[in-house]
């Protein structure tokens, strides 16, 4: 097998003992904590709590608990919903994430291109009025995170000029604003640094050959050194991607889109303990696969990294 | 005959942080996001002395945090409100520096957290090297891996009523919102060290080869005293750059936090819990998500100056252009 992807199997392998530490941390950490799901202020008779907590097998002893969860888990089935009997979590997280997936592809997409081009326009001339004023608006947009950003946007696109709806996920037009509210945050990052790395590939040897044998400046710009200057953008689009589905936690309350990131509050409130682990493993999940597939899109890119 | 040569006098001893504070001070956007830093801390620490001293001894500041006037409500400006009032009648003002004191506390709080144990992980580990470090570092990869946001949400909701029952049996059950509010900061802090470990290991592992810790190990120091005397002042640089990064990034995630209502509890407040009073009234009301938003995007604004402003003083290599 070659090491390549030998290492990238040895990596895809090592995600699996990592959701097992989360499982069982959030496991610990969710019944370590009194109460209970069948504790709501309106109560339930002692004998309709003692027969519910039988039927979800919540009387058993917790490593029996554990255990079962792990054993279904491992069997595809992530459990049943306390309050909602008529939905499993499998279900109910098919239906709310491909919601948010829907509105992360597009923040990611507004990211990413936003990012880049403004990175590259600014690098293009380094100390230039475009510069200064591309890496000032980029600052900015650092410190307007989405819970600030979102409703000044709202005010102004949904309530003064009334563009766009002002909340709901129906037609095109509510995609506009969530997805640039959350985009734009990590487009700001992704210019600065596609800036830095491409001030650095600016003065190597194969720029100037490049420059030398006559390429036109936009290719040199776009096409030699922004594939060597990508790798530190790839390194950080892993947590990006994941900041973006965690980040629709404020955007998705902030718009009432019904995601996945309400969701996994109204389950940690409620102690609805195999949505909540469900959640938590979906959202991990995420997160480790995209760190592998920033892994092996850097090797990809510069094979020398590799060999470390 | 030889000739003398005079030997040239130095002018000014140039020393370490002597050349940092010249190259700092030629940063104009940095020094003014310091001056504006130390005016924001300022008024936040006065407005909170104020109103502690109005609550014992109704003298001092003229308002209260928490003190409504029903029959005021919301206005926008008057000659008494500088900044208006909030639904209750409020006076967003003195709320907004209150909510600042929080923010920046706990932003200072959850940061000094973040350099004693990364700082201390990161050198052990680095120094070490071997097996420890190697072990040291898997852990924190694993950590890194953990959505941890996610974590400190879950564990900020699940904590809420085992405090508010444990301040109660205590017979103090006015002190839940600030032992929430200490249990978040120790929630951030307790996560946010990975970075400063990861980047303290690194360079400790560069420094580890040079002359100096070698003549130091030759002369029979021990391991201690050549982590605290020798590696320590030359990793303060790094360890000051990074910790002004952090400060907002604990600031950001604090209000993200209390954004969604699950941070603070009333009638303590932060930046980010009047941010989300505002949203939800900003139809009728604008100027109470405006002043909050503004007061919030630019202490952070000049928290990263400061910080870039650091890293071009500090660490001159690190950020030629």
């Amino acid at each position: 097998m070659p090491p390549l992807l030998r290492r990238a199997l040895v990596r895809l392998l090592e995600i699996i003992p990592v959701l097992w530490v989360v499982i069982t941390l959030t496991f610990v950490m969710a019944r370590w904590v009194p109460g209970g799901p069948f504790d709501t202020e309106r109560q339930l008779t002692p004998e309709a709590k003692a027969h519910n907590m039988e039927y979800y097998g919540l009387d058993q002893p917790l490593y029996v608990q554990y255990m079962k969860y792990l054993w279904n888990f491992a069997h595809g089935d992530l459990g049943s919903l306390y309050r909602h009997p008529d939905w499993t979590v499998n279900e109910l997280l098919a239906k709310k994430a491909s919601v948010s997936a829907e509105l992360g592809m597009w923040a990611s997409l507004v990211a990413l291109v936003v990012g880049l081009l403004a990175g590259v326009i600014a690098a293009a001339r380094p100390r230039s009025k475009t510069d200064y004023t591309t890496m000032t608006l980029a600052m900015v947009a650092i410190c307007l995170p989405s819970f600030v950003l979102g409703p000044l946007l709202l005010l102004i696109f949904g309530l003064h000029l009334q563009w766009v709806g002002v909340m709901g996920w129906n037609s095109a037009s509510d995609r506009v604003l969530p997805s640039l509210v959350l985009g734009l945050y990590y487009a700001a990052y992704i210019a600065r640094l596609t800036r830095g790395s491409m001030l650095e590939v600016r003065n190597q040897d194969y720029i100037r050959t490049a420059q030398a044998k006559g390429s036109p400046p936009r290719r040199v710009l776009f096409v030699h050194a922004l594939r060597n200057a990508l790798g530190p953008v790839v390194a950080y689009l892993a947590p990006t991607v994941a900041g973006l589905v965690t980040g629709s936690f404020v955007v998705e309350s902030i718009f009432q889109i019904p995601g996945i990131g309400r969701m996994f509050v109204e389950a940690a409130l409620n102690q609805e303990y195999e949505l909540l682990l469900g959640v938590t493993v979906l959202f991990s999940a995420i997160l480790l696969l995209c760190n592998w597939v920033g892994d092996l899109l850097i090797t990809f890119l510069n094979p020398k990294a590799a060999i470390d | 005959m030889t000739e003398v040569i005079p030997i040239p006098q130095a002018t000014a001893r140039s020393t370490l942080w002597g050349d940092a504070r010249r190259r700092f001070r030629r940063h104009r956007l940095a020094v003014a996001a310091l001056v504006f830093l130390a005016l924001m801390a300022v008024a936040c620490v006065v407005g909170v002395a104020g109103v502690m001293l109005r609550a014992y001894g109704s003298f001092g500041w003229p308002y209260g945090y928490e003190e409504q006037n029903l029959n005021l409500g919301p206005i926008m400006f008057s000659g008494s409100h500088w900044l208006g009032t909030d639904l209750l009648g409020r006076d967003l003002l003195t709320r907004l520096l209150v909510g600042g004191f929080v923010s920046l506390t706990v932003g200072f709080l959850a940061t000094g957290m973040v350099i004693l144990i990364g700082v201390a992980y990161g050198m052990i580990a680095g120094y070490a090297g071997g097996r420890l470090d190697r072990v040291m570092m898997r852990f924190v990869d694993i950590l890194y891996a953990l959505p941890f946001t996610i974590f400190i949400i879950m564990l900020v909701v699940l904590l809420d009523k085992p405090v508010q029952r444990l301040t109660q049996s205590m017979g103090h059950g006015s002190w839940a919102p600030y032992c929430k509010l200490c249990l978040l900061f120790l929630a951030i802090g307790a996560f946010e060290w990975l970075n400063m470990a990861r980047v303290v290991r690194a360079r400790t592992l560069e420094l580890k080869t040079l002359a100096f810790i070698e003549a130091a190990r030759a002369l029979g120091r021990s391991p201690w005293q050549i982590l605290w005397h020798h590696l320590l002042p030359n990793l303060a640089g790094l360890i000051v750059i990074y910790a002004t990064l952090s400060v907002p990034a604990v600031i950001l995630l604090e209000s993200f936090i209390s954004f969604l209502g699950l941070g603070v509890q009333p009638p303590l407040t932060s930046w980010g819990d009047l941010i989300n009073q505002g949203a939800s009234n900003m139809e009728l009301y604008p100027w109470l998500l405006i002043y909050p938003s503004g007061f919030f995007a630019l202490t952070l604004l000049a928290l990263n100056f400061l910080g870039d402003g650091l890293r071009d003083a500090l660490d001159p290599r690190a950020s030629r252009d």
